[in-house]
């Protein structure tokens, strides 16, 4: 099992070489609280979407996936880019009827490449529970996990 | 002996800011600062005209208070001189935050204005101030509360007018710089009205040379810092703000001062002297892989990647090399990589990279050899993003594309779903296809392949396509060249614009070509026939 272990790490070691990984795609997390508007009283919604730019399936454009797991399930949704923009309308669904988020979701670069996903739109922050959507903003931090 | 405060023009070059040193400003004080906490700002009550007219009143002192006034005076054009790196008399009795000690504690800025209806302050000043407070708070760890008005710290209250700011506004604004959520700032015109691009240090090319000869310095075409303190000496001569930097206002005054025109950079920088000659019994290749070996660009760390394998910069001036040799020989494929800028932003890389190539002086408007070699700097910057310069890399496995279309390959992480953007382009990939002669030998110097990275995936074309992006380097270089300018959304450090652009780049592709138009034995030993 020892052996395996070693034999591994050489692996790994060898394969990285002496400089980061390149990587075509860009892989963000960002994380923070939605500002919503529930019924006229302001409340606060944890969230934290794992974000994917990949090239799309035809080589031309741009494909953004955007994931968030929630009550346990995974919601997702994807679009594909055929603006400028970092961004575009998208819904987090979890295959079946129920949403977490929809709306329009929009990636800025600031300062020393920090970046920061702002959401524009209803979530719904029960969605086991069927509740409905629920306006709501939010600007949520990211870390840069690309290699 | 230098008082503690000398890292003030870092920090605010750092922040992007124009600074103007004054003579002796490190050894400039009434003593030594004590523990700085906080910048209280000023307005200097001076004339209304000219950019820093107090400067001598802040340096020097008035008849009835000492000087330095201040640690910084703050031009109406947003230029901050540095005039004491001490203690400055400028606070008097007051009290801020519970402290009561100004001129030791606090960082004293003093910005040109009457504090009158008068003279309202010009946006870039404004810009500047907010900027500099935050990078000074940023540098100190303190918060914009840290940052007061004269008028706030003097006592008794309204024994100081200044500035004529409103100051809890002015703290907001800097609190968004700190917070990253201001937009940046716009200082100095990125060209005059003639196209001539505003240069600074770290520059290099012909027009470098034509400022170096203009003020009498060495003419080695790099932007240093002999050239820098020639600049700013010629600046004061002239009545212009010594900042260091060649703008607009600068440009004229060369210009007036030279008598001749300088030429517009559109004409293209020259190479520099070629000084590798090929060794007696050696490849005419080594001349260039020799100079690329000991370029400024092989030493260079690049963002989030370090220095690159010495033979990812070698091969790619080998690469450019051939690819200029075909440019002007007239190859079809050649000229339109070296087309001038379209303007498409949605599928020309120089378009879409416009703004930093203007930045770095680069021009693109004009279709040519110049244009040419600028797209092999973006091409070059975007292989260390995509692959960290290894010729042999594998797909994307974030990505997790697994086709023989969709899989990516090599130094420029490409998938052969790219290949309809241009008709030229399935004719680069038949052309290597049947002469694979890529310089991988060049490419695979500092580089060590995991087999995992040779695997390739589908079958047919596709994966034909993955392995002559890994094993033939400059096919790879070759279609990702003219690809980026038809289908600039492939990439995704070309989107976010993460690609690098490197005036050691163009210098080493300079030089690539001044070898090149010197040698005809040279252009045909790059020639695919003539490459084992």
């Amino acid at each position: 099992m020892t052996k395996r272990i070693i034999v591994l790490g050489l692996a790994l070691g060898l394969g990285a070489g002496g400089t980061a990984l390149g990587r075509d795609s860009s892989r963000l997390v960002c994380s923070g609280f939605a500002e919503l508007d529930y019924n006229g009283s302001q409340e606060k919604m944890a969230i934290s979407i794992d974000f994917l730019d990949r090239r799309a399936a035809g080589g031309v454009n741009r494909e953004y996936v955007l994931s968030s797991i929630y009550q346990r399930k995974l919601f997702q949704g994807k679009m594909v880019s055929t603006s400028d923009v970092w961004g575009g309308k998208i819904a987090l669904s979890d295959g079946s009827r129920s949403k977490l988020f929809v709306g329009v979701f929009e990636l800025e670069k600031g300062q020393n490449d920090a970046y920061t996903m702002s959401l524009d739109g209803k979530v719904n922050r029960d969605p086991s529970g069927h509740a409905t959507l629920i306006t709501a903003k939010a600007r949520l931090p990211c870390v840069d996990l690309s290699l | 002996m230098a008082f503690s405060l000398t890292w003030l023009p870092e920090v605010l070059e750092d922040a992007g800011l124009k600074v103007a040193e004054q003579p002796g400003w490190r050894t400039r004080g009434r003593g030594e600062m004590g523990t700085v906490k906080g910048v209280i700002c000023h307005h200097t009550s001076g004339s209304a005209h000219g950019i820093m007219p107090s400067l001598g009143v802040l340096t020097n002192g008035r008849s009835d208070l000492a000087g330095p006034l201040a640690q910084l005076g703050l031009g109406r054009d947003g230029t901050f001189f540095v005039i004491a790196a001490g203690r400055c008399n400028h606070a008097g009795t007051g009290m801020w935050q519970g402290l009561s000690t100004g001129n030791s504690n606090f960082i004293g800025i003093e910005a040109e204005n009457t504090g009158g209806q008068d003279d309202p302050w010009p946006p870039v000043q404004l810009d500047a101030y907010r900027r500099g407070v935050a990078a000074i708070l940023k540098k100190i760890a303190a918060n914009p509360v840290m940052c007061c008005g004269h008028k706030e710290y003097a006592l008794p209250h309204g024994r100081k007018d200044d500035p004529s700011l409103d100051m809890v506004d002015f703290r907001t604004q800097v609190a968004s710089i700190l917070g990253g959520t201001a937009p940046d700032p716009i200082v100095i015109p990125d060209r005059d009205a003639d196209g001539r691009p505003t240069l600074r240090r770290g520059a290099r090319g012909d027009l470098v040379k034509q400022i170096q000869t203009d003020l009498k310095v060495s003419t080695d075409g790099i932007f240093g810092a002999g050239t820098e303190a020639a600049l700013r000496q010629f600046q004061r001569e002239h009545g212009l703000v010594p900042d260091g930097i060649v703008g607009p206002r600068t440009w004229a005054s060369l210009e007036a001062s030279a008598g001749p025109a300088i030429v517009p950079l559109a004409s293209g920088p020259r190479p520099a002297t070629f000084s590798f000659p090929a060794e007696p019994g050696g490849s005419p290749l080594d001349q260039i892989t020799q100079m690329a070996g000991a370029s400024d660009l092989a030493r260079f760390a690049w963002r989030d990647r370090g220095k690159a394998p010495a033979g990812y910069i070698k091969g790619m001036a080998l690469v450019y090399g051939r690819v200029y040799s075909k440019f002007k020989a007239g190859d079809a494929a050649a000229l339109d990589m070296g087309q001038k800028n379209t303007g498409d932003r949605g599928r020309d890389a120089l378009a879409w990279y416009d703004d930093v190539f203007n930045a770095a002086g680069m021009d693109n408007r004009t279709g040519g050899e110049d244009t040419l070699r600028h797209l092999f700097v973006l091409l070059i910057g975007l292989g260390m993003r995509e692959s960290s310069g290894k010729y042999c890399e594998g797909r994307d496995i974030t990505a997790n594309n697994v086709t023989a279309d969709t899989a990516e390959a090599g130094l420029f992480q490409m998938s052969f779903n790219a290949k309809a953007a241009s008709p030229f382009l399935p004719r680069i990939f038949a052309q290597y296809r049947a002469n694979p002669s890529g310089f991988v030998d060049v490419f695979k110097e500092g580089v060590i392949c995991s087999a995992a990275s040779l695997e390739n995936f589908g079958s047919g074309d596709g994966k034909e396509f993955q392995r002559l992006c890994k094993e033939c380097p400059a096919f790879a270089a070759e279609f990702a060249a003219l690809a980026l300018r038809h289908i600039r959304t492939h990439w995704g450090p070309i989107n976010r614009k993460q690609a690098q652009i490197r005036p050691e780049c163009d210098a080493l592709l300079s030089q690539v070509q001044a070898a090149i138009d010197a040698s005809p034995a040279l252009r045909s030993a790059l020639a695919p026939a003539n490459i084992a």
